[in-house]
């Protein structure tokens, strides 16, 4: 089948396509906590050094805390592109022609 | 002896000579051929134990021309294979010159890698500066004519601080070994040469050239451009400062850096080389780090990068080659007219995302995991996985989306001009793409070539914590772009960013209007000397004269002069283009001449 055959009826199916990634994102935090559930936790914490401060108890809450990287991916991404659009971009953004003489 | 060893740069080089002089019926063939012979001879030592080679001596010094080792070796063998991938990308370029300069480039790069003493390296460093400017020069356009001096002129500077702090080292030392520096108690003399290997990584606030360079290239000197000279420097310092902690930092800063640059970048082009100046940053991180396993990220990193970014770049290339845009502010809904191009990027999108089963999964991750395993470095590896979410968001979600789906905001002449790109463009791109999901699927084939054996058959990179970790932080930015896609937050728009290159590219015009300024000011008082020395009585009786020769003789003079200051405009584009032409066959021939004088005087001593 050609490939543009292929994009053009996941674009039809549109619907169906969010329905299936809505399902994949669930899918993956509920292998994470099933993840968490299955694995012994404790045995690894004790042999790491204890470091304190706010990276330490960061990485704690990463390890021992069930879809930590989800919270992660979602609010970084809004993060990071509120900084560079809103607090970046207008300071460095200008004409297309702002070069030229 | 170790006498039959020959220097893979010598063939390219041998090659870029050459392929003037080949006739036009085999020229496909022969273009094909220098690289892959390069890149099988290349392959053919990594069975070979670890030794030095091409050793001539030179005043009172050895100069080493073929130092052949795991770490070396790992660089080499992905450089000669992206030639390979690059010429065939580019096959259907008629200039040679192209070729040849671009060949040249790839052999500075090999040479640099091979280099066991510093005066070997800076030879190949220039020579790869003063070779690849040619691949931004050969696009003809204004910009890029005046992107290619800044380009050399910021890579001159760097080379002179390599070769300043070169002579004070060999001056304070003796020796021109280049070996690991002092890394805990760094001399000034050690500090330049790390400013110019750091210039050559773009490293800010050292990396500006980047960004405006890069972008300006042809379509395929690009695709070049994206690999060599950024990793030979990351070569440079795996070799020179592994474990300096001031690496970690600038890494860091560079992966962020790159990172937001990108992300308000309408640009595709720019944007792939903002995410250079960002995935180089995980290298330099890498190399800070300097444990066994953050050395073998470094270098696997750099491994998988040169693939997926040549990827990208050449899908980039596609875009431009065939329609003649690659702002997204003037793309959108290519897909009907570019499938193949689209999917092929977006196997070089996933792959710098580090997807799992993707190459980018397998390399980044080691660097990742050296932060964690130090209670120290924690905050530096949360770092880069907030850069890791900025890198998917680009290259796997924004580019693909805006310039194949979205808002179809083409002219017509860029709709009608769209179209999947040459069989040879797409298979260049089918290649890179099939060793991207190869790496990431079989890690062994990377794995084995790394530098530190035991840290790599140690390491696992498909752990169920970290397949699961990945897999949250890439879909839910995923999940966070599409939210912002439907709040219609992140539309690109048309418009440039300044960055750091805004300090020479305005501060020389600064410089110019300085100098003009106390010339006109001479002028002026030089003017009014004649004024009241009494010229102005003999211009009042010579008015008559001056009705006269302002009508009849300065009409025809005015003519005259435009019609020569016309000439002379074509002229001097003529003249510019062949003094490029020039510049390429005199270093091409010099550094040919250096390297055969060095060769034969070794083999005959």
């Amino acid at each position: 089948m050609n490939l543009l055959q292929i994009i053009e009826s996941l674009r039809r199916n549109l619907k169906t396509v969010v329905l299936g990634c809505y399902a994949v994102l669930a899918l993956v935090v509920i292998a994470d906590v099933a993840r968490w559930a299955l694995t012994s936790h404790g045995a690894e914490a004790a042999t790491k050094e204890h470091a304190s401060g706010f990276w330490a108890a960061l990485f704690h809450v990463a390890e021992n805390v069930p879809v930590f990287w989800t919270v992660f991916g979602f609010l970084g991404c809004v993060l990071l592109v509120i900084v560079s659009k809103a607090v970046v971009g207008p300071f460095v953004s200008k004409p297309e022609d702002f070069y030229d003489e | 002896m170790s006498n039959l060893w020959i220097h893979p740069s010598l063939l390219l080089i041998g090659g870029a000579l050459l392929l003037p002089l080949i006739p036009k019926a085999f020229k496909k063939v022969f273009l094909l051929a220098v690289p892959l012979v390069t890149f099988g001879l290349v392959l053919s030592m990594l069975g070979q134990p670890a030794a030095t080679h091409g050793q001539i001596p030179f005043l009172h010094w050895t100069l080493s021309f073929g130092r052949v080792d795991s770490l070396s070796l790992v660089f080499a063998v992905i450089m000669s294979g992206m030639c390979c991938i690059g010429t065939l990308y580019g096959l259907h370029v008629e200039e040679d010159a192209q070729h040849s300069a671009a060949w040249i480039y790839v052999s500075g790069s090999l040479g640099a890698i091979f280099a066991g003493d510093l005066l070997t390296l800076f030879l190949f460093w220039e020579l790869m500066a003063f070779s690849s400017v040619f691949l931004i020069w050969f696009r003809r356009r204004p910009e890029s004519t005046a992107a290619g001096f800044r380009y050399l002129l910021v890579h001159v500077a760097g080379g002179l601080s390599l070769l300043a702090g070169l002579i004070l080292y060999v001056h304070a030392t003796g020796s021109i070994a280049f070996n690991a520096f002092n890394i805990l108690n760094t001399s000034g003399a050690e500090y330049l040469i790390l400013i110019g290997i750091l210039l050559n990584a773009a490293v800010p606030p050292l990396h500006a050239w980047l960004p405006d360079a890069y972008p300006e290239g042809t379509f395929n000197g690009s695709v070049f451009l994206s690999a060599f000279t950024t990793k030979t420097a990351v070569y440079a310092l795996c070799r020179g400062f592994a474990g300096m902690e001031l690496l970690v930092w600038l890494g860091v800063i560079m992966a962020l850096y790159g990172v937001v640059y990108a992300i308000i970048e309408n640009d595709i082009r720019r944007l792939f080389a903002y995410h250079i100046v960002s995935q180089v940053g995980y290298m330099v991180a890498g190399v800070g780090i300097g444990t066994a396993l953050a050395i073998n990220g470094a270098c696997a990193h750099a491994f998988a990068h040169i693939l997926y970014k040549g990827l990208l770049f050449m899908g980039g290339g596609s875009v431009l080659f065939m329609t003649g845009e690659t702002r997204m502010s003037q793309l959108g809904g290519l897909y009907k007219k570019m499938p193949w191009t689209f999917l092929l990027t977006l196997i070089g999108g996933l792959s710098i995302s580090a997807f799992p089963f993707f190459s980018g999964f397998v390399s980044k991750s080691m660097i990742v995991q050296a932060g964690f395993d130090n209670p120290h470095l924690y905050w530096a590896a949360f770092f880069l996985m907030l850069a890791s979410i900025g890198t998917f968001y680009c290259n796997g979600l924004k580019v693909p989306y805006f310039v194949w789906f979205g808002k179809d905001k083409c002219s017509p002449a860029v709709r009608d001009r769209a179209d999947d790109p040459p069989w040879n463009m797409l298979a260049a791109m089918g290649i890179a793409a099939f060793f991207c999901i190869f790496l990431g699927c079989y890690t062994p084939a990377l794995y084995h070539l790394l530098p530190n054996q035991a840290a790599a058959h140690d390491y696992n990179a498909y752990t169920p914590f970290h397949i699961s970790e990945t897999l949250q932080v890439l879909l839910f930015t995923a999940c966070a772009f599409f939210v912002l896609v439907k709040l219609k937050k992140i539309e690109p728009h048309a418009g440039i960013n300044v960055d750091l290159d805004w300090f020479y590219r305005i501060g020389g015009r600064a410089f110019l209007w300085l100098a003009r300024k106390p010339v006109q000011l001479i002028d002026t008082a030089v003017g009014e000397v004649y004024r009241v020395g009494g010229l102005v009585p003999l211009m009042k009786s010579a008015t008559l004269v001056g009705l006269f020769d302002n009508h009849v003789i300065d009409g025809a003079v005015d003519g005259l002069a435009s019609t020569v200051r016309g000439i002379g405009q074509r002229l001097r584009g003529v003249q510019r283009g062949a003094m490029q032409d020039n510049l390429t066959v005199v270093f091409a021939i010099a550094a040919g001449l250096i390297l055969a004088f060095l060769f034969f005087k070794g083999f005959s001593s």
